[in-house]
């Protein structure tokens, strides 16, 4: 009863302080991205480079709704873009169903840290492109290697974050808990998984970060759809235009998903700050 | 007080974005001001892997002969095929490059400063559609509904998807863009039963499947595909003589195999790392012609009358353009002048 109340006026306080800050803020991006649009007109206008290596923003822009009404190649770009994200949500989702267990269990049993650690250290710096034609010849040419490479992109931010999540958990929660008479099981969902969240959730943003930046590399083997594909084929015909649309269409998501696991983020863990 | 300090940071942001990109491009002019000279310190030239004049003069220090010994460095950088040679082209890291003749038509339309210089070999036998044994496949039509793996933008694409289209399936097959060593891996593990691909990967493919149609049936068609050698003309009219050289080299090499196949197999078979008797085979699959008769009309004819090459350059353009797989089809004067016969004829002087 009486947490609330403060918890209110904090809340009061700050918002002309942050929108305050946030306008100038504001602006700065709204100008930064300008700034680019501005040099690159300038750049094509001027003719400083060949079309070929920088198309201009009109010409990208025409290419955009060439792509939106007709797709590319006869397949529509809801297609390519479908194609993509189904393979990084399924990684995704493995990576989350067994990243975040094995990363708590590290994080709580030495011996379990001992056994996966070095394996995820290990792998964790290699270029994804390294060991991709490995699953290539394993896994075959279809969806499985793809998903696998995008599962071990995503895997170990994930499994990280878990580790040092419970390594930082406060240890007088869990004494305190265990002294009122909290069983293992109740002091693993009451307390420790509570407190992890915040950091699982920013190695799930991180993972889908990681994922996505590999997702080019996946479909670059056999592929016949898929955003990133599309890119790379435009690539062999010198399609700059196409280029430029296709990173376009790849930040934009990339920003927008971001923004969705962030609000999620902000619904389930409504508590992160306060603890 | 706020408001100023953020016209100030803008005034900032906005001189040094604009200061970095003048400098930029000062820095590219003074460069250029600064290679010309009467030879260049070094030259790059973009090679494939395959059985040719080019790969011959390599083994055989015939660069050395032609470039090094003039006090020139060159660097051979090896490209999996012509679309990966065009990008590097675009950025201006290769001066000369062997590639198909479709990547040269597309590096035509994307309006590369390049021009097309030398035919190493006119593609026969070389490149092929291989299936695996035991498939079942007998004919094309009965790769309806099957994959078909190419390396996209490449002759043999070209050649493929004309042979689907004549058989009248070109919808019913999915085709896959691989690079060539990723066809002989997807292929050993049965991904897939279908290739079209070319020497010498298709050789390994072959040793557990059959040719259904190659290119050189497709030339009895009219679907004549090469492969070519550009030259940025930044380079080619700044050393107009070194282009020539670079003729003369790929001549003397070409030579050896017209003299002494025998020879010519060994040297190709040590540098692919092939046995001698399928180097001899490989280089039997496409058809190697001397700089006089590339002169004829058949091919470059000369400058005062273009050839009939320009005439299958445009209508494989055409062709690719209704693909969608470029924008622009470039005319036929263009190609004409794309084409262009004057260091082969130099060469001949």
């Amino acid at each position: 009863m009486k947490f609330i109340p403060q918890l209110n006026k904090e809340k009061l306080l700050s918002p002309k302080k942050v929108t305050k800050k946030s306008k100038v803020e504001k602006r700065l991006t709204v100008l930064t991205w300008l700034t680019i649009l501005a040099i690159w007109y300038l750049v094509t206008e001027l003719r400083i480079f060949s079309a070929t290596l920088v198309p201009s923003p009109y010409k990208v822009w025409l290419t955009f709704l060439t792509i939106l009404k007709e797709g590319y190649n006869g397949v529509s770009i809801w297609v390519h873009l479908g194609a993509s994200f189904r393979r990084l949500l399924i990684a995704l989702g493995l990576a989350v169903t067994t990243a975040v267990p094995l990363g708590l269990l590290s994080g709580y049993f030495n011996k379990i840290e001992a056994i996966i650690d070095s394996v995820v250290e290990f792998y964790r710096p290699l270029p994804p492109l390294a060991y991709y034609t490995l699953l290539v010849l394993w896994f075959g040419i279809d969806d499985k290697s793809k998903v696998i490479l995008l599962f071990l992109a995503g895997f170990a931010p994930i499994y990280i974050a878990c580790v040092s999540a419970v390594r930082k958990i406060n240890q007088d929660y869990i004494l305190s808990a265990k002294s009122l008479g909290a069983d293992q099981k109740r002091v693993f969902f009451k307390i420790v998984l509570p407190a992890c969240l915040p950091e699982i959730f920013t190695g799930i943003r991180t993972a889908f970060g990681v994922a996505y930046t590999t997702l080019v590399s996946a479909e670059m083997v056999a592929a016949t759809s898929g955003i990133g594909w599309m890119v790379l084929d435009a690539s062999n015909f010198l399609k700059s235009d196409v280029i430029f649309v296709g990173i376009i269409i790849m930040g934009i998501t990339g920003v927008i998903i971001d923004a969705g696991l962030r609000f999620l983020e902000k619904k389930i863990i409504f508590w992160k700050g306060h603890v | 007080m706020k408001n100023n300090l953020t016209k100030k940071i803008l005034l900032i942001i906005f001189v040094g974005v604009l200061t970095i990109s003048l400098a930029g491009c000062g820095g590219n002019s003074s460069n250029e001001n600064q290679t010309s000279k009467a030879l260049p310190d070094e030259i790059n030239f973009g090679i494939l892997r395959v059985p040719n004049d080019e790969t011959i003069a390599i083994a055989e220090g015939l660069f050395d002969k032609y470039f090094a010994d003039k006090g020139i460095e060159y660097n051979l950088i090896v490209f999996d095929s012509g679309a990966e040679a065009n990008k590097a082209l675009a950025s201006g890291s290769i001066d000369f490059a062997t590639m198909g003749n479709t990547n040269a038509i597309t590096a035509l339309s994307r309006e590369l400063d390049v021009e097309m210089i030398w035919i190493h070999e006119v593609l026969g036998e070389i490149e092929a559609l291989a299936v695996k044994n035991g498939s079942g496949i007998n004919r094309i039509e009965d790769l309806a509904g099957m994959r078909i793996a190419t390396p996209f933008a490449s002759t043999a694409h070209y050649i493929l998807l004309n042979a689907l289209k004549n058989a009248g399936i070109a919808d019913q097959v999915q085709l896959l863009d691989m690079q060539t060593a990723e066809i002989f891996a997807a292929w050993e593990r049965g991904d897939i039963k279908a290739a079209y691909t070319w020497q010498p990967s298709l050789g390994k493919l072959l040793e557990s499947g059959k040719v259904l149609i190659s290119s050189k049936d497709m030339i009895d068609e009219g679907y004549i595909t090469a492969n070519v050698e550009v030259v940025r003309k930044e380079f080619s009219d700044k050393y107009p003589d070194l282009v020539v050289s670079f003729i003369n080299c790929l001549t003397e090499a070409a030579d050896i195999y017209r003299n002494n196949p025998e020879k010519a197999a060994a040297i190709v078979a040590e540098q692919l790392g092939i046995e001698k008797k399928e180097a001899l085979l490989q280089m039997r699959g496409s058809s190697w012609y001397t700089a006089e008769e590339l002169l004829g009309e058949e091919f470059f004819g000369t400058s005062e009358d273009s050839g009939a090459f320009a005439i299958i350059m445009k209508d494989t353009s055409d062709f690719l353009q209704n693909q969608n797989s470029i924008e622009y089809s470039p005319t036929q004067e263009e190609f004409n002048e794309y084409v262009n016969p004057i260091y082969i004829e130099k060469s001949l002087e």
